[in-house]
């Protein structure tokens, strides 16, 4: 709780997109950010598995390799985990890319148009890469994934966080609703 | 730094050992519930919250740039990196769109200061 804190005139900072005619998406850098996140933990949760799986000296009996890591299903489940954790990456820089195109052109509507519907498709695309990737971190750590000392449970959880911010859902209508008829996503907070 | 994870752009920032070590206590940190009140003196000393302010020659860190940096701060722990968020939102802003406000936040960002953010919904609403 915040009490008695003394604010004068000096303390206001303009509100961004204030006015009737904004000349951008005000708020697309946040979302953007939150999906870098996301991106961030996806590669995280390769990270881990990766580390897991060289540590580890047993394979299960009924598998064909005595070390997992030449396990050829544990190999494949961790390439398909590398090659979605690229994508999450490319697909968070292709947003920030437009971010920058926009930001280098202040006024130009139509660029920050291109930025916020960016960032949608990247939000809805990251999040997805991102819980397959964690989800194949959880098959091939097996038992190691409820260990509380690792705490791994805690990527799929901040993956939550971030992504439950702004519901895809909601998302997925916003940009049907402008390839569909040209509708413009809201200029409030979330684009 | 020999085994680091940390993005060249955050190694020439020279947050590559802040990166490794928050990954290294992001399972602790999680588990214990601890925030990072700990560290919030480093962070602000080394000016974390600087880092798109204009520097001594007048060149910039590119946008890019700092995503990666972010993108390797949420690899190590997202909490942090997702603590920042409003602060660099606002900095953006402030450069975005020059005015009295803007210019006194630069200037307490260029003196290390971290930014938050707060809202709140009408009273009554969910």
């Amino acid at each position: 709780v915040l009490d008695r804190v003394r604010i004068t005139g000096a303390d206001f900072i303009e509100r961004p997109g204030a006015g009737p005619d904004p000349a951008r998406y005000p708020f697309t850098f946040n979302q953007v950010y939150l999906t870098t996140m996301v991106a961030g933990i996806a590669n995280r949760a390769l990270r881990d598995a990766v580390e897991l799986v060289r540590a580890r000296g047993r394979n299960y009996y009924h598998g064909t390799a005595a070390r997992p890591a030449d396990e050829p299903v544990i190999q494949a489940a961790i390439g398909a985990a590398s090659a979605k954790a690229f994508a999450a990456t490319a697909t968070a820089a292709a947003a920030v890319a437009a971010l920058e195109r926009s930001w280098d052109a202040p006024g130009d509507f139509p660029l920050s148009l291109a930025a916020t519907l960016a960032a949608a498709s990247a939000k809805i695309t990251v999040e997805s890469l991102a819980l397959e990737v964690i989800d194949a971190l959880t098959q091939v750590a097996s038992g190691s994934t409820l260990s509380t000392e690792r705490a791994l449970d805690r990527h799929w959880r901040n993956v939550k966080v971030l992504a439950s911010h702004n519901p895809s859902i909601y998302k997925h209508q916003v940009l049907g609703a402008y390839e569909l008829n040209g509708t413009r996503p809201p200029l409030g907070v979330y684009f | 730094v020999t085994g680091s994870t940390a993005s060249p752009v955050t190694g020439r920032l020279g947050f590559a050992d802040l990166v490794d070590r928050l990954a290294g206590e992001a399972a602790r940190r999680d588990t214990e519930r601890l925030l990072f009140a700990d560290l919030r003196p480093e962070l602000r000393a080394r000016k974390i919250g600087a880092l798109r302010l204009p520097r001594a020659d007048g060149s910039r860190l590119a946008l890019t740039e700092l995503f990666e940096f972010v993108a390797d701060l949420a690899a190590a722990d997202s909490n942090l990196a997702h603590s920042l968020r409003n602060h660099y939102a606002a900095v953006e802003n402030a450069i975005l769109d020059p005015g009295p406000g803007s210019a006194r936040l630069l200037a307490l960002a260029a003196d290390g200061l971290l930014s938050c953010r707060m809202t709140g919904t009408a009273s009554g609403s969910a």
